[in-house]
């Protein structure tokens, strides 16, 4: 996946599972800011990467996230490990 | 010659695991035959006598058997636990409980096992199941793919018949036929535990002995119709009435402190004489002892628990068993027997190969789930069992978390939702860690009381009555938004380590982290959380 494909996967992601209007989601939203996501949305936000990724995130690493940027951060570097799939 | 005969469902055994999912098949789908076949002629003496909220959910609203069971079994009055020094002498009416002071609000019960089987059997003749006992099943050939069909020869007395059916249902305990045939029986590592039990007569009636004072804070209610547990390092002991003056009492513990000699009679009676408590319970061995069993490795599980598409399916002791400390046997009977049942009856409605297949598979996966889950109660965690401190922090955890995470949804019927069963399914590595969190924090506790010699100094002349994490029992009548559902998770997860972040600042013990609430993912990594 291009970075654009991996913003657009997360985008999607954000609106389908915490039911976000698009229009809001931009590469330097702050999730828990902006998107007013929570301490739970982040177990769901997790289960949706390891999906994605097709590796199980590492939380430590995860916990440094703050924007809609850091994600496609993590996933790009997930995605470029040994055992990950871009499994659509 | 060899007869042959055909029925819709077999069922292979004819236990309480059997008789039960009998019973449901004869009242969801009607239409269909149904035939048990058990190896004995009668009900013999069984563990798993104590049931649990899922299990006697089941009984009630799947099977409608309320009145037979307030009519013939006994009442439960949940778990209660009592503490010892090391010296194992301590005085009954001294040792430190814990359990309720009035009934529980779920219902429960105790139950004879070789009564309940043996009026299941009878009651099942009665709605027109075709039951077989003395009944040998053997030369099982299993049919797959579409429109698969079963065959199985039985013999009965110089009779022997060669069954063919379209469903076929293991429920012959370890002995497993399905097991065998298809080389499903797995190992489970770290789980070292034996088990010795008998029954006694003319046990004394804990409501009436012991001093004005001990009587008095269960003032409400009665002990004994609890579970009651005598907890000590590596092992516990167990109580449960039968009824008619008859108490089951079992060993369940670490390999490492089982010796052959506690199979028999004198060697049961002479363990269980070290105990003061306990043996006060027995009348200072004034009651009789009827009978002795035992199983020296309790753990084991399965690669598969069922193929819908291909018509055959294992249930209860079949499949798998883990521990029976909180008694989890027929929570997982009623969990496989709903999963069953739904599956027979969308085949037998015309359901899609590939829709069975797809169902089978999630049920069999969140079964894996469930068993994995139940492990991580109990592996490595023996060793706790003794401090009353620690043990106290545990059951307030597992009881919320049973009630939260698996009792409240299969009261709702969700388990029978793909779609809920698939969103837990995709969480399970989340809940599965926080569960291995927790367990390596009440071992860290355990390490530091022990350091500070401070394992025993709950044991001795304390009552706890109340449950300290259950506070949204009010909410799970219903079903709940899963966000909710997180949420309590969390609530529960923090008041633990709090509570246990507590006891480590009470006897001293340094920690690292902070003692802040954390976020729910916190506790799904594999750190500390001291």
């Amino acid at each position: 996946m291009t970075r654009a494909e991996i913003h657009n996967r997360i985008v999607g992601i954000l609106v389908k599972t915490f039911e976000l209007d698009p229009a809001d989601i931009k590469p330097e939203s702050r999730l828990f800011e902006d998107l007013d996501l929570d301490s739970i949305d982040a177990i769901d936000m997790f289960v949706e990467l390891h999906e994605v990724t097709g590796r199980r995130i590492d939380v430590a690493v995860a916990r440094k996230i703050r924007t809609v940027d850091d994600i496609v951060n993590l996933v790009e570097a997930e995605l470029a490990q040994p055992g990950a799939s871009s499994a659509s | 010659m060899e007869n042959h005969r055909t029925v819709d469902v077999a069922i292979l055994g004819g236990g309480l695991a059997g008789n039960l999912l009998a019973r449901q098949l004869r009242r969801q789908v009607p239409g269909l035959s149904v035939a048990i076949f058990e190896r004995t002629t009668d009900s013999s003496f069984k563990v798993g006598e104590s049931t649990v909220e899922i299990a006697c959910n089941y009984f009630i609203r799947r099977l409608g058997l309320t009145k037979y069971l307030y009519e013939n079994q006994l009442p439960k009055n949940g778990l209660r636990f009592y503490f010892d020094t090391p010296e194992k002498d301590t005085d009954l009416f001294e040792m430190t409980e814990i359990g309720s002071k009035h009934l529980l609000r779920l219902p429960t019960f105790q139950l004879d096992r070789a009564r309940f089987e043996a009026d299941l059997l009878r009651m099942n003749r009665e709605l027109g199941v075709d039951v077989h006992t003395g009944a040998r099943a053997h030369d099982l050939q299993m049919g797959g793919g579409p429109d698969a069909h079963h065959e199985f020869s039985v013999t009965e007395g110089d009779t022997q018949t060669r069954w063919r059916c379209r469903w076929l249902v293991d429920a012959t305990g370890r002995a497993s036929l399905i097991a065998r045939h298809l080389d499903l029986r797995t190992h489970i590592p770290d789980m070292p535990m034996s088990a010795v039990w008998g029954r006694f007569k003319g046990y004394a009636d804990i409501d009436d002995m012991g001093p004005p004072a001990w009587r008095d804070r269960i003032q409400h209610t009665t002990r004994l119709l609890s579970t009651n547990h005598f907890c000590y390092p590596g092992y516990w002991i167990w109580f449960i009435p039968l009824g008619r003056d008859v108490m089951s009492v079992g060993w369940v513990g670490d390999q490492k402190i089982f010796h052959d000699g506690m199979r028999k009679p004198e060697g049961f009676l002479e363990f269980l004489r070290g105990h003061r408590g306990v043996w006060q319970f027995l009348r200072e061995g004034q009651a009789e002892l009827l009978d002795v069993l035992s199983y020296k490795h309790l753990a084991y599980g399965t690669k598969r628990f069922f193929r819908g598409e291909d018509r055959w399916f294992l249930l209860g002791e079949a499949a798998a068993f883990t521990d029976p400390f909180y008694s989890p046997g027929s929570d997982f009977i009623a969990l496989e027997a709903d999963f069953i049942g739904d599956m027979i009856a969308r085949d037998a409605a015309g359901e899609p190969r590939a829709e069975l297949a797809d169902r089978s598979d999630t049920f069999d996966a969140f079964m894996h789930f469930r068993v994995a889950a139940n492990l991580l109660l109990y592996r490595d965690l023996y060793s706790i069992f003794g401090s009353q401190e620690l043990m106290r922090l545990k059951w307030d955890f597992d009881i919320a978390c049973y009630y939260n995470l698996w009792a409240a949804p299969y009261m709702n019927d969700q388990h029978l939702d793909l779609r809920f069963l698939k969103g837990e399914l995709r969480r399970k590595d989340f809940v599965l860690q926080a569960l291995a969190t927790f367990a390596g924090f009440f071992k860290q506790i355990e390490r530091a009381l022990h350091e500070r010699g401070a394992y025993y100094r709950g044991n001795v002349g304390r009552y706890i009555g109340s449950l300290e994490l259950v506070d949204f029992m009010d909410d799970i009548f219903a079903p709940r938004p899963r966000k909710q559902v997180l949420r309590t998770t969390e609530a529960i997860f923090n008041a633990t380590r709090d509570r246990g972040l507590a006891l480590l600042r009470d006897i001293g013990a340094p920690f690292e982290r902070t003692a802040q609430p954390l976020p729910l993912y916190e506790f799904m990594l594999a750190e500390p959380l001291a």
